[in-house]
């Protein structure tokens, strides 16, 4: 159990750090590199959970996908040439009183924290215990049947931000010269060729 | 399976279904039929409230308890209606004439529609943050549905920045109230903090991170800074739909947080709604004496009015419920003719919506002027109007849950607040027309629902009782 624990902290301390970087960095790049890193180690944890498939999920979407996609657009921005600006210092003193307070907050909720007696039983499933089945089937049971509804809602936001997405940035231009399939095959010989007799020395107009 | 099961939430999937229908059909119709989709939409909404209503039988849970259809849920569900299906109809000429109409738009109002459904009729957190989530989605893609235009731009990305931040916040909220009690269901929290006679400080954080959430979602001061530039920068007919429908989907979640899972918690709870309302109807009436843009002007007037409505929320039970859908009701009603008004004024102005360009609006337009004038009279609530009614079912519930010193705070503020009304009704009414006033061409859909929207403020003074067995009935939780 205490290499868990070790491996929980190392996991942790990682994922924390690198999480400040991410905000922190002043290179986008690199931004983006530590967060594949907090993914990496978030899914460490999850490992150490027994949560398996979300682990695996978290590296093949996440990092995998969603990460590396990131990457190629924060790549492609021309980042010299925005310019930039120190906000750090203008917003300091109001982020410092802000954060503090919600850190005095946490520490008090932390320091007194308890569960309600019982509340292990009200969770509708109880955390896998990694014996009977693999969490894959587990989460497949329920969330195509308990969670049916938020699953349901989950496709709809989805199509919310593809919809969104294209309406933001599709731009029909005109003057672009466009394929236009059935005009292609449909395309009669002898619409587009034609046999011009040129007289010698005078040209020919088309 | 038993279809039956399903059958609280028929609003919700046969309004899925009229999106997907139209997400197909419009990607393959002209862009020329776009209008056409206006309409599919409206009548989708209406016909999904026939829907609702004819197929309600009391209470009724779906989808493993996730899911509540119960009067509250149901008369929200009618005012949400109300307000996308005004919106969509607002839109109209206003797409038409600058020829921009999409298919897209009325299909992400209907989706939006579909997110605001669930959050009144969510009785667990999860589904309040997915439906939370896809209302709000789809309002940043609104905000910034002129992308070609700086200013809707921005509020776009304001709106989507600041939304992100509050969903993070309910949230963790939410994983406080998940670990104290071990379940996100509305139910089981109930029950689990009511066998509990002390109120660990986990949970009181998280309810104020929760509260906090919501708070941004309705615009509630101190979380009001997104709503000026977000009501300008949107195009008016989207600022018209915010003002609407979001604020009402928003309120009804307030309701039912405060009759379920918040109910054993109240004391706590009614602290932090009380300092929100005080601070919302400061903002609300000071901020907005300084403005000179319309659609700013009317941002903060609807920050004033949250903070009414959260006052009567603070009072909590029946009664706090019942005024504030009294109060939503009548606000939806104000919103709509005031949004026409603006549409029809700003036509030729958009994007600088200037208090002078009303200047002798008496005399360009003389019906959307007395219509206007009289929608300003009732949202600063002077007596004859229906506006004075509203204030005054919140201010009794107030007062029956000894919270006068509120009450008299909330005057205050509504005196202070009717300077500004009064000082647009002085512009339209006395001030000389600024120079090369255009003559007013507005549609005859914004003049139809400017009056309706001001008879109705009339017709609901004289006969004020089905408005109030609504609320009655809506307010009845068990």
């Amino acid at each position: 159990m205490i290499i868990a624990d070790i491996l929980f902290y190392v996991f942790a301390t990682i994922l924390l750090l690198s999480a400040m970087v991410v905000i922190g960095a002043r290179n986008a790049v690199h931004s983006v590199l530590f967060l594949i890193l907090a993914f990496f180690n978030a899914a460490g944890i999850f490992v150490l959970l027994g949560a398996e498939y979300v682990a695996m999920l978290l590296v093949i979407v996440y990092v995998g996908a969603v990460a590396v996609l990131f990457l190629f657009v924060v790549m492609m921005l021309d980042i010299a040439a925005v310019k930039r600006v120190d906000l750090r210092r203008k917003h300091l003193m109001a982020g410092t009183v802000v954060g503090a307070a919600l850190l005095a907050e946490l520490v008090l909720v932390f320091k007194s924290w308890t569960s309600a007696e019982g509340a292990r039983d009200n969770a509708l499933f109880q955390a896998m215990d990694g014996q009977s089945i693999g969490s894959a089937q587990a989460l497949g049971n329920i969330l195509y049947t308990n969670y049916l509804y938020p699953f349901q809602v989950s496709g709809l936001i989805l199509l919310v931000a593809m919809i969104g997405a294209i309406t933001l940035t599709l731009r029909l231009r005109s003057g672009i010269r466009r394929q236009n399939n059935n005009a292609q095959v449909t395309r009669r010989p002898s619409e587009s060729m034609g046999i011009i007799h040129v007289e010698s020395g005078k040209g020919v107009e088309l | 399976m038993n279809l039956a099961l399903f059958l609280p939430a028929i609003a919700e999937i046969f309004l899925a279904f009229a999106a997907l229908v139209v997400v197909i059909l419009g990607a393959f119709s002209k862009p020329s039929t776009a209008t056409g989709w206006f309409y599919v939409a409206m009548l989708a909404i209406v016909f999904s409230l026939i829907l609702a209503v004819r197929k309600y039988t009391g209470i009724t849970m779906a989808f493993d308890r996730m899911f509540i259809q119960d009067n509250l849920a149901l008369a929200f569900k009618c005012m949400i209606g109300a307000g996308a299906f005004l919106a969509l109809a607002l839109s109209i000429p206003y797409f038409t004439r600058r020829n921009a109409a999409k298919f897209e738009y009325p299909l992400i109002i209907l989706l939006a529609t579909i997110g605001m459904f669930g959050m009144v009729s969510a009785q667990d957190f999860l589904g309040l943050y997915v439906s939370l989530e896809l209302q709000s989605l789809s309002l940043y893609v609104l905000a910034s549905f002129h992308r070609d235009d700086r200013l809707s731009a921005e509020a776009g990305l304001k709106y989507f920045f600041l939304g992100a931040l509050s969903s993070g916040i309910l949230l963790y909220g939410i994983s406080l109230l998940y670990g104290y009690t071990g379940s996100t269901s509305y139910i089981t929290i109930a029950n689990t903090l009511a066998a509990h006679e002390v109120v660990n400080p986990g949970v009181i954080i998280g309810l104020v991170l929760v509260l906090c959430g919501i708070g941004f979602k309705v615009a509630a001061a101190p979380f009001h800074m997104w709503a000026p530039d977000v009501y300008q920068g949107a195009p008016t007919p989207v600022t018209a739909l915010f003002a609407m429908a979001p604020k009402a989907a928003a309120i009804g979640v307030i309701c039912r947080l405060i009759s379920s899972p918040f109910a054993p918690v109240f004391e706590q709870t009614q602290q932090i709604l009380v300092a929100l309302s005080i601070i919302s109807m400061a903002v609300g009436a000071f901020a907005a004496i300084a403005q000179r843009n319309v659609k700013r002007l009317m941002a903060y007037s609807s920050i004033g009015h949250i903070g009414f409505i959260l006052l009567s929320l603070a009072a909590g039970g029946q009664a706090g419920i019942n005024g504030a859908i009294f109060y939503s009701v009548i606000y939806i009603i104000m919103s709509a003719g005031s949004f026409a008004t603006i549409l029809a004024v700003y036509d030729a102005h958009e994007g600088d919506e200037q208090t002078a360009y009303f200047s002798g609006l008496a005399k360009r337009h003389p019906v959307f002027a007395a219509s206007f004038a009289a929608l300003l009279l009732s949202m600063a609530g002077i007596p004859p109007f229906v506006g004075f009614f509203a204030k005054v079912a919140v201010f009794t519930a107030a007062v029956q849950a000894n919270l006068t010193w509120l009450v008299v705070l909330g005057v205050l503020f509504s005196v202070v607040s009717a300077f500004y009304y009064l000082r647009l009704i002085k512009i339209m009414y006395f001030d000389a027309p600024f120079e090369d006033a255009a003559v007013l061409t507005p549609s005859r859909l914004w003049v139809f629902i400017a009056v309706l929207s001001a008879l109705l403020n009339l017709a609901l003074l004289i006969y004020p009782a089905p408005l109030s067995q609504f609320a009655s009935w809506a307010s009845q939780l068990q």
